[in-house]
């Protein structure tokens, strides 16, 4: 179990820089992960922690030591692929205990390792299958296994839920978060599914075109954005985003009422700014009101999405629990003055 | 073939009347050699087509023994077996470097390689001959060996950074992130994984190494290989003719017995590196 | 390099590869290595050296003098030479021959003839043969005592002297090669056929085209790379492969009747002990097959994306 830092580190390919001089520290024990949209770099960020890639600039530390120079085999990591890269022509325990082997590591002790690894895992019975005869659930065990058993300094995840089905996928997660509280390890997770960054991480890292856009908390960054893209990015349904004129006087003008500054700036006259309030929260009774016609309603059992036209034309949803409008109709969708998020014009929070 | 007219079907039947005196055609050599060392040459030279009538397996023996047979014989195993397990472990190493492995050159050390097809033995016939002298290699086993490996190269070469090639990436990040040295990665990984075309390519080695002729007649002069030691028999046998069949069949034997258990893999291992040329 | 403002630790300079990187570059070079140093000592050098002994007139002995083009000159007044690389200018003119046949064969197989497996695994027979065994089989049968003639005095037809004959010894020759090595190029062909889609084959018969039509139209174009491919390594082989068997069975005769490029090589070394020659007749050899091996290369390079 040790502490992850990186020291401004970039990266480049040829003349493409990816990484973007990236700080970041993650603590002992920590289950932190990476996210992200496609090519932002997260996947490049967690291979130079692994040391499948070289740093272009900057220092990767494991547990305060310097690893930068280091082979992946010296660092004291393990990774599970996204594809498992499990060794076809091997058995489960062979599989498994392949790095053990390869260290000459004394045979009780790597039996004794196995053992443990697949009582964990639950995967005792399939100890002498080859990976062909697993499925995608059991062959992602195994690749957990490996890692576990040699009971690395730091666990790498390389988005390892994307290749099985959803419903799998939410057995995984769950399994996944009751595996980290069992060892405690340090745990590193990448993925471009943000669900699963919100119920696995105890921090989650957002990214985009290789820069660190916020880092902190899940509830931190569902709560307290610190740009639009985060607000965007961070839960599900999108956060809806109307512009927002300030008015002479302070006020602002947006999705065809007038909202109050709720920052603790003042704010120039004329400036268009964007106001973000999430779908969840246009569900009060009291509050601001935005007069919306429902053009049609997604219905999902106990919740449904009414996705509404606003006179200034922008488009919103509104999250709905018991009573839902019809397409057709029109709604008034009330929101609380504390749900409201004010973005800059570069997408900066203003607080 | 579905839909095929019965017409079409027709002319398939009657194109296959040609294809299959061809076939024949193809098997009668082999026939007629073992046939004709069968008999004695007196039974040779009263019936020369027919089926032999009295078997007799002394020409064998003769040519066995008296011939120098069994010294060719076990030169041309030591230098096919020598050559085809260097070939193998040479080409399985030089195949994962180059398909897998990142470092400088790697594509033009690729090109290097292949592009000595361009040379084969008669282009360099003279000056081979003086390396070998001045490596002290001429007349031996190694040197053979050595000089089977390094003509057959390329072929190997190539066909095993193809295969490794399609293997997955990660697998080998994974084998180093788990601690394997890179060494141990071709041993543990590389070389169980990479069986199916080894083996073809084994196979195909020890047809061309046993089949060869000129670069052992260059190499092995005083220790003959079966080739050469055949070709040198013809002219002291011209008139014992079952004599000379029974060492060519001694000679094709061990090829004939590989392609009858291997045919399926040496055909498509051929196709493999075929479709892809 | 990006222009950022960095405040906190000074920002190291761009590095040259890691360690780890280094480790990796070592290893991976002495992994190439067996196979580069191979290659090197047995073929590419002794490429160089033979063509520097070329130009001088060394014997086995002594290394003789500088004397440039003079076994160039001497080899375009050879006799012997201008023979054998008539016979090859013959050979090389058989090409199509050697292409076309195999090609309509793996077409009938293709299509279905019936026997097909039989054929698939017999035709490759005589490929698996040495040319030291066919050309002994041969020699026995075609000799001017030999069961060909026998067979033919047999039916009344007077007996030729099959390899002896100046007339009949090349085309004899190159007829035993292409019973040897056609297995191969059905193989190929088959190969290639397997990947020329059959909807399309059924389109065209639906159409109202008739077998040789598609065979035409649509087969053949479809196996234009194969039949380039198969053009080049048939060449190559035609020039480079036929050593051993014409040194069983005519021993390049009668006269110069079947002596080609690669063997008069040979003959000028082993036989007449001649090495500046036999090198300056390596590097003409060189020369023409060449181009077609590059060609050959370049093909097989191609199709593995390093």
């Amino acid at each position: 179990m040790a502490r992850v830092e990186l020291q401004h580190v970039s990266k480049s390919f040829g003349s493409t820089e990816v990484v973007h001089d990236v700080s970041l520290s993650i603590e002992e024990g920590e289950f932190a992960v990476f996210v992200g949209p496609s090519g932002c770099g997260k996947s490049t960020l967690l291979r130079m922690i692994a040391g499948l890639e070289e740093t272009s600039e900057g220092d990767v530390l494991i547990g305060d030591r310097n690893v930068t120079d280091d082979e992946p085999a010296d660092r004291g990591v393990a990774m599970v692929f996204q594809s498992y890269a499990l060794y076809p022509h091997m058995s489960v325990a062979d599989n498994m205990s392949f790095g053990l082997r390869m260290t000459h590591r004394p045979k009780p002790e790597i039996a004794e390792k196995v053992a443990k690894a697949a009582k964990i895992l639950r995967l005792e019975d399939y100890l002498q299958r080859k990976p062909a005869q697993l499925s995608g659930g059991q062959r992602q065990r195994v690749a957990i296994g490996r890692a576990i058993v040699r009971d690395p300094q730091v666990f790498l995840f390389d988005e390892p839920l994307s290749n099985l089905d959803a419903e799998l996928r939410v057995q995984m997660r769950v399994e996944l978060s009751k595996l980290h509280k069992m060892l405690g390890n340090t745990m590193i997770y990448v993925t471009h599914d943000q669900t699963e960054a919100l119920t696995m991480a105890d921090r989650i890292v957002v990214l985009r075109g290789g820069h660190v856009e916020q880092v902190g908390a899940p509830i931190d960054l569902y709560q307290d954005p610190d740009n639009a893209f985060v607000a965007g990015f961070i839960g599900s349904p999108r956060m809806n985003f109307l512009t927002a004129t300030v008015q002479p006087g302070g006020k602002l003008a947006a999705g065809g009422i007038e909202v109050d500054n709720p920052t603790r700036v003042a704010l120039e006259p004329g400036r268009v700014l964007q106001l973000g309030v999430r779908p969840e929260h246009l569900d009060e009774s009291n509050g601001y009101g935005l007069d919306a016609s429902v053009e049609f309603v997604e219905m999902l059992g106990s919740t449904s999405y009414v996705h509404a036209t606003l006179p200034t034309g922008e488009t919103v949803i509104a999250e709905r629990r018991a009573v839902q409008p019809r397409s057709g109709e029109r709604a008034t969708l009330r929101f609380a003055p504390t749900s409201v998020r004010l973005f800059a014009e570069d997408g900066a929070r203003i607080r | 073939m579905a839909g095929a007219g019965k017409r079409q079907r027709l002319a398939l039947r009657i194109a296959a009347i040609p294809m299959a005196l061809l076939g024949v055609s193809c098997l009668y050599p082999i026939f007629f050699a073992v046939n004709n060392s069968l008999k004695t040459r007196h039974d040779y030279l009263l019936d020369r087509f027919g089926l032999v009538v009295n078997p007799t397996l002394d020409n064998f023996v003769q040519a066995w023994t008296r011939s120098h047979l069994d010294q060719y014989f076990l030169n041309s195993v030591i230098a096919t077996i020598g050559a085809v397990i260097l070939l193998t472990v040479v080409s399985s190493l030089a195949g994962f470097a180059l398909a897998a492995l990142r470092f400088p050159y790697r594509r033009f050390l690729f090109v290097v390689i292949l592009s000595s097809l361009m040379i084969p033995v008669q282009v360099v016939l003279v000056p081979y001959m003086r390396t070998m002298v001045a490596l002290s290699l001429i007349n031996t086993h190694v040197g053979l060996i050595l000089s089977y490996t390094a003509f057959f190269l390329p072929f190997s070469v190539y066909m095993m950074t193809s295969f490794y090639s399609g293997l997955p990436r990660e697998l080998i990040e994974a084998a180093k992130i788990d601690g394997a040295k890179l060494l141990q990665v071709w041993w543990h990984v590389m070389v169980p994984l990479g069986m199916p075309a080894l083996v073809t390519l084994g196979i195909i080695n020890t047809l061309n190494c046993w089949n060869d002729v000129l670069i052992a007649l260059l190499t092995m002069q005083k220790n003959r290989t079966l080739m050469v030691g055949i070709s040198a028999l013809k002219g002291e046998f011209s008139d014992q003719i079952p004599l000379f069949t029974a060492g060519i069949v001694i000679a094709a034997a061990p090829i004939v017995i590989l392609y009858v258990i291997f045919q399926r893999r040496i055909v498509s291992g051929i196709a493999v590196g075929a479709v892809k040329g | 390099m990006t222009a950022s403002i960095h405040t906190g630790p000074v920002q190291r300079p761009r590095r040259r590869p890691n360690k780890s990187r280094r480790a990796e570059t070592r290893m991976a070079l002495l992994f190439v290595a067996p196979a580069i140093l191979l290659v090197l000592v047995f073929r590419i050098i002794p490429l160089l050296w033979g063509f520097g002994i070329s130009l001088t007139s060394a014997t086995a002995t002594a290394p003789g003098e500088f004397i440039g083009a003079g076994n160039y000159l001497r080899a375009l007044n050879d006799p012997n030479f201008i023979a054998s690389i008539a016979n090859a200018g013959i050979i090389l003119l058989s090409v199509p021959i050697f292409i076309t046949i195999p090609m309509i064969l793996a077409i009938l197989i293709d299509q279905g003839v019936p026997g097909r497996g039989f054929f698939r695994s017999v035709y490759f027979f005589p490929v698996v043969l040495s040319s030291v065994i066919i050309g002994s089989i041969f020699s026995i049968v075609l000799g001017f005592n030999g069961s060909l003639n026998a067979l033919l005095k047999l039916v009344g037809l007077p007996g030729v002297d099959w390899l002896g004959r100046s007339a009949t010894a090349l085309p004899v020759t190159l007829a035993i090669q292409s019973w040897s090595t056609f297995g191969m190029g059905v193989l190929i062909f088959l190969a290639g056929l397997s990947t020329v889609p059959k909807d399309m084959i059924e389109a065209a018969r639906l159409e109202g085209a008739k077998m040789w039509q598609i065979w035409w139209h649509v087969i053949i174009p479809s196996l234009r790379p194969i039949i380039e491919f198969s053009t080049v390594i048939t060449t190559i082989g035609l020039l480079t492969s036929m050593f051993g068997l014409i040194y069983v069975l005519t021993g390049g005769g009668p006269g110069t009747a079947t002596t080609v490029p690669e063997y008069l090589i040979w003959s000028a070394q082993g036989r007449l002990n001649q090495p500046s020659y036999a090198s300056a007749l390596s590097i003409i050899l060189f020369v023409i097959t060449g181009a077609l091996a590059w060609l050959q290369i370049r093909m097989m390079s191609r199709n593995t994306n390093l």
